[in-house]
């Protein structure tokens, strides 16, 4: 087991093929049935890259992953909670997972792991609606989204101006299909990326998260002061 | 930190308000659902699979041509009343007794799901009829049942323009349509089993006709006073 570049995240190589690890909070597996590894009192939870678009963007050469320990990040489109799991193994103790997902169902599972997890809360609540649960949400340095929605970028802006810290940063998990089907996935990159810019965000990075997801793109920006 | 715990439990115990409500009338309509879905496939499944062993001992039964006939013939159990009914005098089948009694204990099991399946599809349809009474005046409950499975719910279904309804089901052929506008645009989806028609074209027709139907009907139950 080694240490990648982005701290918390370990990796290990098999031959050519990179695997992504994270150091288990709670010392055990989780109920996602991936694979770990021991190494003396530490349990490593290997993270999927095709089953996590955050996993698929480090593997993609992400280069700098502002999910760091201690940093609290604010979760859209939890779902069932298998990227937030790993997210929360790499704020570890000190920082804070804010999970927000629509649909109960996913989140009954989000919700049994935040139990077992000291530092993540599930919450159900639509995103699209800000007002709702803008009391109950502190500022936060990490914006992560990934929403299948059409409206999916104007969301996210919505919840960087209102959540994010100054200089803070936001990542964005477009799903070009449910943009827009008839456009080619590139087109439509580039036209959420314009959309954050004109909100007043700086983009650092756009990466392209084939061949872990087809016609998805992490985009990586940051608040101005 | 104590800030964020206390937090933490609040909001938990919100979550476990909410999800507590979360669970209503058309939740369970939704499962019901499903289980029937899965229902219909695992006995058409099954009575294939009995089919092909029974006519390891009397082939003559795969002349009769649907699964309910040949259910119902081999519950009879006696291998000579079967052949006698089936008009034959002898059989090309294997003499062995063995797996026999196995068999027909597998036919026993297919006529109790049939069984529990009509008993189900009668518990839906008197949910459905609950949930949405005036829908159900202008199609079969049980088509209702999978079009609202298939949206999420009637408050979905109610805010759908009636040519959405129409292509309910044919999401693929639509997006292949938008994609490439060489591929010809779906006229129906799973609506087009709720209506009789001698061909495609009359077939689109009424499925468009129905649709529109139901968009007011589910307006009227979703919106209108009880």
């Amino acid at each position: 087991m080694e240490a990648s570049k982005h701290p918390g995240v370990y990796i290990t190589w098999d031959g050519k093929r990179q695997r992504l690890y994270t150091l288990s909070l709670d010392g055990k597996q989780s109920k996602f049935e991936e694979e770990t590894v021991k190494e003396g009192d530490k349990v490593y939870r290997e993270w999927d890259s095709r089953r996590s678009k955050l996993g698929a963007a480090i593997k993609n050469k992400l280069k700098y992953l502002p999910i760091r320990p201690g940093k609290t990040v604010l979760y859209l489109g939890a779902a069932n909670g298998y990227t937030p799991s790993f997210v929360s193994d790499i704020v570890g103790d000190k920082g804070f997972v804010f999970c927000i997902d629509f649909a109960a169902l996913p989140l009954r599972d989000l919700y049994f792991l935040a139990q077992s997890r000291g530092n993540m809360a599930a919450m159900l609540y639509d995103a699209n609606k800000v007002e709702e649960y803008k009391e109950k949400v502190g500022f936060v340095d990490v914006v992560y989204q990934d929403i299948a929605q059409r409206n999916q970028t104007q969301i996210f802006i919505k919840n960087m101006d209102r959540f994010l810290k100054p200089r803070g940063y936001g990542l964005l998990a477009v799903k070009s299909r449910s943009i827009d089907v008839a456009k080619r996935p590139r087109e439509v990159y580039n036209e959420q990326k314009d959309m954050i810019i004109t909100a007043g965000y700086e983009v650092l990075e756009m990466i392209d998260l084939g061949p872990h997801e087809r016609d998805h793109a992490m985009i990586i920006c940051r608040k101005k002061n | 930190m104590k800030d964020l715990q206390t937090l933490r439990k609040e909001l938990m115990e919100e979550t476990r308000k909410k999800l507590k409500k979360s669970i209503g009338e058309e939740a369970v309509l939704f499962q019901e659902y499903h289980a029937l879905d899965e229902l219909s496939k695992t006995i058409n499944k099954l009575s294939v699979k009995l089919t092909e062993w029974f006519s390891s001992y009397v082939p003559e039964i795969t002349k009769l041509e649907t699964q309910e006939e040949i259910l119902k013939l081999i519950l009879l159990k006696d291998k000579r009343t079967i052949i006698n009914e089936l008009g034959e005098k002898e059989t090309i089948g294997s003499e062995t007794k063995k797996g026999y009694e196995e068999a027909l204990e597998l036919a026993e099991h297919i006529k109790g799901l049939i069984g529990y399946k009509e008993k189900l599809e009668g518990k839906i349809s008197e949910l459905t009829k609950e949930i949405a009474p005036h829908t159900c005046e202008v199609v079969n409950p049980i088509v209702l049942a999978h079009l609202l499975t298939k949206v999420g719910g009637l408050s979905k279904l109610a805010r759908m323009p009636s040519t959405a309804i129409q292509l309910i089901g044919a999401e693929k052929a639509l997006f292949r349509h938008l994609r490439d506008k060489k591929n010809n645009p779906p006229k129906y989806g799973l609506l087009s089993g709720a209506v009789d028609a001698k061909d495609n074209k009359e077939k689109a027709k009424k499925t468009k006709q129905l649709a529109s139907k139901i968009a007011i009907a589910a307006r009227r139950d979703y919106y209108g006073s009880k």
